[in-house]
């Protein structure tokens, strides 16, 4: 479990972590979502020791990072998989990572297999794919088999093979019964795989939730009802005083469950073809949380009104 | 941890990159080479000196790898890994400053015998052989050791208060070769005779058979350089420790 408690960073004058406090639960999926500058790296960088706090404390399973003798059975850490000397061979640089926790050399042979890397563990990494850096970074983070492992951005700039690959890989550290922390920009892998959610926006909390319930509490959600007897549906909404919207055939409600509305029109012999609960996108439900917390903005609608004109 | 583990993992560290062993290579391979040269022009004279020639070129380069083993980790981020799998910063930098001195005291080692080697062919063809009873060869051979040694240590603190390689190599190059030279001359205009207060100068000035009057004794002359630049580590270290990697 990491727990961080009223952590505050200032760079000179400019605060970019703000009083924050969020747990990581074991044994789950959490992502860590955040704008472009909200704080998500330098909160990792915090929490592994690498910057320091000006004030507030981080605990991994109840004690300091520092107090661990060997941190990377405790959690493993990828920041960037472009932390690694180019000349060096991948062999040898997760040699020189197990050495210093004195991890055996057995257990590196173990996670090149894990990554599927074996066959060219002895090449130099500045040779690597971007997808391959990753790989040995992933390795890196297991040579420690810890129970909590950390990752910022792990799938930031791959095609998408390597993505997928990310993915199915994550999931399969979290069947393990892991503990996985993981900042992305890319909210629909995140929607696929986390269990929870931390949402940061200039260094505060916005959020601490699940999938489920952030994007079930965006406004956008609506009951969609499909139905070919449009006058009688608008009659029946209508009298009922339940506000709805109407395109062509299809009625949208808002706060009225399926079966509250599927009910209502079995009860005045309306015929349904389609009812369906809709909910925004975990991205229009991250969009609308963190809408005031963006440091740097692009409105869209501009560039959309242009397109439509254009055509 | 154990700092064993660390001083483990910064030796595969320093052996596996390319820079590093080039940068070793050319020390040793320079160190001979300009030896042999030296000594063919003098025509034997103080043989042992004229071998370790080259010496002047080595040490620069030990003390680029003193900067290089700290600031190639700043350079490539690497660091970030380094300090995340051990938090420890001040065992990090000691178990790097142990590797350091371990790796340089073998090359220096190696180029005190390559130097003697090349050395002995060309006196043969000279006629002359190598005196090691000479008066002065055993003080001499020490102070090449030591120069190797601290001054590597010097580029190793000056690594880690720049922590940028490129910066960290034209500072200690210029220490060595050209500001402290530069202080001792302007001195000397006013009749000043500070030299042995300088700590490079005073720590090369035991490389020779014969002592300086000018300057401490070698022994204390190692022992002031050298704690001049062991306290600039510290404060390298300190620096470092209270810094964001």
């Amino acid at each position: 479990m990491i727990s961080v408690t009223n952590l505050t960073k200032k760079y000179g004058s400019k605060t970019v972590i703000d009083d924050l406090s969020f747990d990581v639960n074991p044994g789950m999926v959490t992502g860590f979502l955040g704008p472009n500058g909200a704080g998500k790296s330098t909160t990792m960088r915090l929490i592994v020791g690498l910057d320091k706090p000006n004030s507030g404390s981080i605990t991994i399973n109840n004690s300091r990072i520092s107090k661990f003798s060997n941190p990377m059975s405790e959690i493993g850490v990828l920041l960037d998989a472009d932390y690694m000397h180019p000349t060096r061979k991948a062999i040898n640089h997760l040699k020189a990572m197990a050495y210093s926790n004195g991890i055996s050399r057995k257990r590196v042979d173990e996670v090149l297999d894990l990554v599927g890397l074996h066959d060219v563990a002895k090449k130099r990494v500045g040779k690597f794919s971007l997808g391959m850096k990753q790989r040995v970074g992933l390795a890196g983070v297991l040579l420690g088999d810890p129970k909590i492992i950390m990752l910022d951005e792990p799938a930031n700039g791959l095609d998408p093979e390597g993505i997928r690959w990310i993915r199915d890989f994550l999931s399969f550290l979290a069947k393990e019964g892991r503990t996985v922390f993981i900042s992305s920009h890319l909210l629909s892998e995140i929607a696929l795989i986390a269990d929870n959610l931390i949402v940061i926006g200039q260094g505060k909390l916005i959020t601490q939730t699940t999938v489920e319930e952030l994007t079930s509490q965006a406004s956008g959600t609506y009951t969609s009802i499909l139905s070919p007897q449009i006058e009688s549906l608008a009659e029946v909404l209508t009298k009922s005083n339940i506000e709805f919207s109407q395109f062509e055939n299809e009625f949208r409600v808002k706060g009225l469950s399926e079966s509250e509305l599927g009910h209502l029109a079995f009860e005045n012999n309306v015929e349904v073809h389609r009812l369906a609960r809709v909910v925004p996108s975990l991205e229009d439900a991250f969009l609308e949380v963190t809408s005031k917390a963006q440091e740097f903005k692009a409105d869209s609608s501009s560039f959309q009104q242009q397109n439509s004109e254009g055509k | 941890m154990k700092l064993l583990h660390q001083v483990q993992s910064e030796w595969i560290k320093l052996r596996t990159v390319r820079s590093t062993n080039i940068m070793f290579f050319c020390a040793l391979f320079l160190a001979a080479f300009f030896g042999a040269i030296v000594q063919i022009a003098s025509d034997g004279d103080q043989p042992i000196e004229n071998l370790m020639y080259g010496l002047l070129i080595s040490q620069v380069l030990f003390a680029v790898i003193g900067v290089q083993i700290i600031g190639q980790e700043y350079r490539f981020k690497t660091i970030r890994t380094t300090f995340a799998n051990n938090p420890n910063r001040i065992q990090v930098i000691f178990a790097k400053l142990i590797v350091l001195v371990l790796a340089v005291a073998l090359s220096a080692v190696l180029l005190i015998m390559v130097s003697i080697l090349f050395g002995y062919f060309v006196l043969a063809v000279q006629g002359y052989t190598i005196d090691f009873s000479a008066p002065g060869t055993t003080r001499f051979l020490i102070g090449v050791f030591a120069v190797c040694i601290f001054t590597s240590i010097l580029g190793f603190a000056i690594g880690l208060i720049l922590r940028q390689p490129i910066a960290g190599i034209i500072v200690v190059i210029l220490w060595m070769l050209v500001v402290e030279n530069i202080i001792v001359g302007i001195l000397l205009v006013f009749d000043i005779h500070a030299v042995k207060w300088f700590p490079f100068i005073s720590l090369l000035s035991t490389a020779a058979m014969e002592p300086d009057p000018e300057t401490f004794s070698q022994p204390i002359a190692i022992l002031y350089s050298g704690s001049i630049f062991l306290a600039l580590v510290a404060v390298g270290a300190f620096l470092i420790r209270s810094r964001d990697a």
